[in-house]
């Protein structure tokens, strides 16, 4: 039964200025008192979402439904929904109490109109006519729905209004909370949030943290079908970020309302929700409880945005067998016998001894982590990442084994080449495969200009980055890549030899293996036998570059 | 110690090159004398003489009304303006700022001159050659000078303002209009009054604009308008400056001194009324 959601996101896509695609075909249900995350880097469309759940975007396509009612294009402020805003959002001229007292104030409670002997009153519902007809408005301005979508909905609410006009019914008059009624709301609010000491107080007064709970409890006075959080964290140091999010999830549990949460730090969204929801580039890419997303990861992306993670191209060898690190692992997943995959270890399902294993490695790095060791493991030229309680010393040559059970495999997405392990030189190139390409970083940050000396400077001109070293992760749509037969030409980026080739309908797909067993996968209409040497080629502005830390990192 | 040579020097020079003409005008409106330098001994008889003097009154008259009503229009235009271009698309707000820039930087004669040639187009052609100078056209013209800088005044403060505060205060229930009006027009305030008192300034004392576009009307009557500006200038035509203008002058300083004092003093009182009525009401209960 649908009615068992409370918000239910239809086709929902964003169009912005006719061009940008912030959201695109989002579908999502969310059960009553879920705690559901949206994760994802900036610029995935998260906050977009949050944005139109919240009513301050209306979706271009699609529609939002509450409790199986169509609000796409209700107002925000006739939304049973509160949203706790990144920086607060404090009204500054007001004190603590006041601040929290804010939403009640607004506040009218409907009372049924009777006459004199008491019967009910009917009236005409004109202001609900009104607002209907905002939105037919609203609906036949949207150039982004198509003409049977929109006719179906215009009539729709027309045949409303019609209705309404003829039909009189219970009337209300709306009444004030009663002064005594707010406080004793206020003063719960308060206990919730730990600061009833502080409700005199001036916001400019508060701490950070303090803030916070203001925020929040100026949202949830209102008792909000759903609250939102847009990122509410972002703001705090590490400490008093970990208190936050479990008295949040405290406060979630306490509260019984569902909370939406927009975040990018995957940490959080693993300790704290119940559905985790990771977006990229305005689409859903995985729907799932935080340990299914962890333990099966749908793609590389996810694999790579959530925890830390190996990742390797692999090739399946046999049934249950699959070849990467040049070993054959048993593994648990069926799939197609020569097929290209991508493998993700985690670092605590690499078991290290000092004798021997499947594979052997010798430690390259080792940080000193609290309740464990990191290492990386350079196994030939391929980096392994592993936790061990176990101490050795760097140079040691160890031995690895990895269960089948710690193996997860995933169907290559053959559209675009992921590098993960990119990195920009100081001529800000990337580096891939210790081969520089000329890129673009200025894609890095919005609207960002390189000055003479080659560093990033933000649109306003207030902040520049040096952006040498930045580790970032590369992606070359398989269609981009040029083949060069002359491998000594300039025109040659990076040599490799093709170890793969199929032909596909119309063209022929490469791969083309460097000598330190980088992947490129490719398409192109020439055809090359196995083992020739060729170069490749990739333009400018085919490069996608993400970085893997805030670009704030970088700045100087 | 550079340092604060500079900053003393640069005190010092102000006070001999503002306070000091000042101070001499207000000790010479305490004597009859018709020239500045000679002292007749203390006396209020220019103040008696200003008061009656029905052609000041008139010009002081007319100066306060005109001030006071063009910087009335040109603050809320101003600040519709700032908060309109504030939460506008980048494009159309730099459009915005650059139009709003140009009448701040431009020669106010070239903007006198240009309303003139505006007032008699549009009257000869639009109104059949009729004579369209009066207030009207001098308040027109006072606005376009002041609404400008109301507009930078008060775009600071939006800038400093938490951008999302409007968006709160839809999402707990308030109208877009009353989201202004509670959640915004609280936090840019100060900009809008100091926005309002440099209208006002600027207003009091113009002469090039006033002298272009006034016509008759207001306490003037038939005859043109006459504000303090436009009278000192006749008068200097023809002999020196009246005397009576020395008392006026320094009651006017010190109105503004006293509004300056006012603001400087209360500016850092808060009194939190909120907590005072919450404690009320909690006793009673």
């Amino acid at each position: 039964m649908e009615n068992n959601y409370i918000i239910d996101l239809k086709n929902v896509s964003k169009i912005f200025d006719d061009e940008t695609i912030a959201v695109d075909d989002f579908n999502l249900y969310v059960r009553k008192g879920e705690f559901v995350t949206f994760l994802g880097p900036s610029g995935c469309g998260k906050s977009t979402t949050l944005r139109m759940i919240a009513g301050f975007e209306f979706p271009s396509k699609g529609s939002i439904l509450l409790n199986g009612k169509d609000i796409s294009n209700v107002p925000p402020n006739k939304r049973p929904i509160n949203m706790v805003f990144q920086r607060y959002a404090l009204f500054p001229h007001l004190d603590v109490y006041e601040n929290i007292a804010f939403g009640l104030r607004l506040k009218r409670i409907p009372v049924l109109k009777t006459d004199k002997q008491g019967n009910k009153v009917l009236e005409i519902d004109k202001k609900k006519i009104k607002e209907l007809k905002s939105e037919y408005k609203l609906i036949q301005r949207n150039k982004h729905l198509d003409e049977a979508e929109k006719s179906e909905k215009l009539n729709g609410l027309q045949s409303q209004i019609d209705y309404l006009k003829a039909n009189p019914v219970e009337s209300y008059n709306y009444v004030k909370l009663s002064e005594k009624e707010i406080d004793n709301k206020v003063a719960r609010a308060l206990k919730i949030v730990d600061l009833e000491a502080l409700e005199d107080r001036d916001i400019s007064t508060l701490s950070g943290g303090q803030q916070q709970r203001v925020a929040i409890a100026r949202a949830i006075v209102n008792e909000p079908e759903i609250l939102l959080l847009d990122e509410p964290l972002g703001a705090l140091d590490l400490k008093m970020r970990k208190e936050m999010q479990i008295e949040l999830k405290e406060m979630h549990k306490k509260l019984g309302i569902t909370f939406i949460y927009v975040t990018h730090d995957q940490e959080e969204a693993l300790t704290m929700s119940d559905t985790i929801v990771i977006m990229k580039d305005g689409v859903i890419q995985q729907i799932g409880t935080p340990k299914k997303i962890y333990d099966e990861p749908k793609n590389a992306f996810v694999a790579d945005f959530i925890g830390e993670s190996n990742i390797y191209n692999g090739t399946i060898v046999g049934d249950k067998k699959v070849r990467f690190l040049d070993h054959n692992f048993d593994c648990e997943d069926e799939f197609q016998l020569n097929e290209k995959v991508d493998v993700v270890v985690r670092p605590e399902d690499v078991i290290i001894s000092e004798k021997g294993g499947m594979i052997e490695g010798v430690i390259d790095n080792k940080i000193f982590k609290g309740v464990n060791y990191q290492y990386v493991i350079m196994i030939g030229k391929n980096e392994l990442l592993l936790k061990s309680t176990k101490d050795y010393e760097v140079g040691t040559k160890v031995g690895l084994n990895i269960e089948p059970d710690g193996i997860h495999i995933m169907k290559k997405d053959f559209l675009v080449n992921i590098y993960t392990d990119a990195w920009i030189d100081k001529n800000n190139h990337v580096m891939i495969d210790d081969s520089p390409f000329d890129c673009d970083v200025t894609q890095l940050l919005a609207g960002s200009t390189l000055d003479e000396e080659g560093y990033l400077v933000s649109a306003d001109k207030a902040h520049k980055y040096d952006l040498k070293d930045a580790d970032v992760v590369a992606e070359i749509a398989k269609d981009k890549i040029e083949i060069i037969d002359d491998i000594e030409s300039e025109e040659a980026q990076i040599v490799g030899s093709i170890v793969d080739s199929i032909y596909i309908g119309d063209h022929y797909r490469y791969i083309v293996r460097t000598e330190n067993e980088e992947d490129f996968v490719l398409d192109s209409q020439y055809s090359y036998n196995l083992d020739d040497k060729v170069g490749l080629k990739v333009n400018k502005e085919d490069i996608k570059l993400r970085l893997k830390k805030e670009v704030s990192v970088y700045e100087i | 110690m550079v340092k604060k040579i500079f900053a003393y020097s640069y005190i010092y020079f102000i006070l001999l090159l503002m306070y000091v003409p000042i101070f001499v005008l207000i000790v010479f409106s305490f004597t009859n004398a018709t020239y500045i330098g000679t002292w007749n001994g203390f006396s209020f008889d220019l103040y008696g003489k200003l008061f009656q003097s029905e052609e000041i009154m008139i010009a002081l008259g007319n100066t306060v009304i005109i001030a006071i009503i063009s910087a009335f229009v040109s603050t809320v235009l101003g600040t519709l303006g700032a908060i309109g271009g504030f939460y506008s698309k980048k494009k159309s707000r730099a459009a915005l700022e650059t139009i709003n820039q140009i009448p701040v930087v431009n020669a106010e004669i070239v903007m006198a001159l240009s309303l003139v040639v505006m007032f008699v187009f549009v009257g000869n052609v639009i109104f059949r050659g009729a004579n369209l100078f009066s207030f009207w056209t001098l308040l027109a013209g006072h606005v376009v000078l002041s609404a400008p800088f109301v507009y930078l005044n008060v775009k600071p403060k939006l800038q400093q303002m938490d951008p999302s505060l409007y968006e709160a205060a839809l999402d707990l229930g308030c109208s877009p209009s009353r989201a202004l009006r509670q959640a915004v027009l609280p936090e840019i305030i100060p900009g809008v009054i100091s926005g309002f008192m440099l209208a006002v300034t600027l207003s009091l004392d113009d002469f090039i604009i006033t002298a272009f576009t006034r016509g008759s009307g207001l306490l003037s009557g038939e005859g043109n308008i006459e504000t303090l500006s436009t009278l000192v200038q006749a008068k200097i035509k023809k002999g020196p400056i009246p005397a009576e203008m020395r008392p006026l002058t320094t009651i006017i300083f010190i109105i503004v001194l006293l509004v300056v004092l006012f603001i400087s003093l209360n500016r850092n009182k808060n009194v939190s009324r909120g907590a005072l009525r919450r404690k009320k009401l909690r006793e009673r209960a």
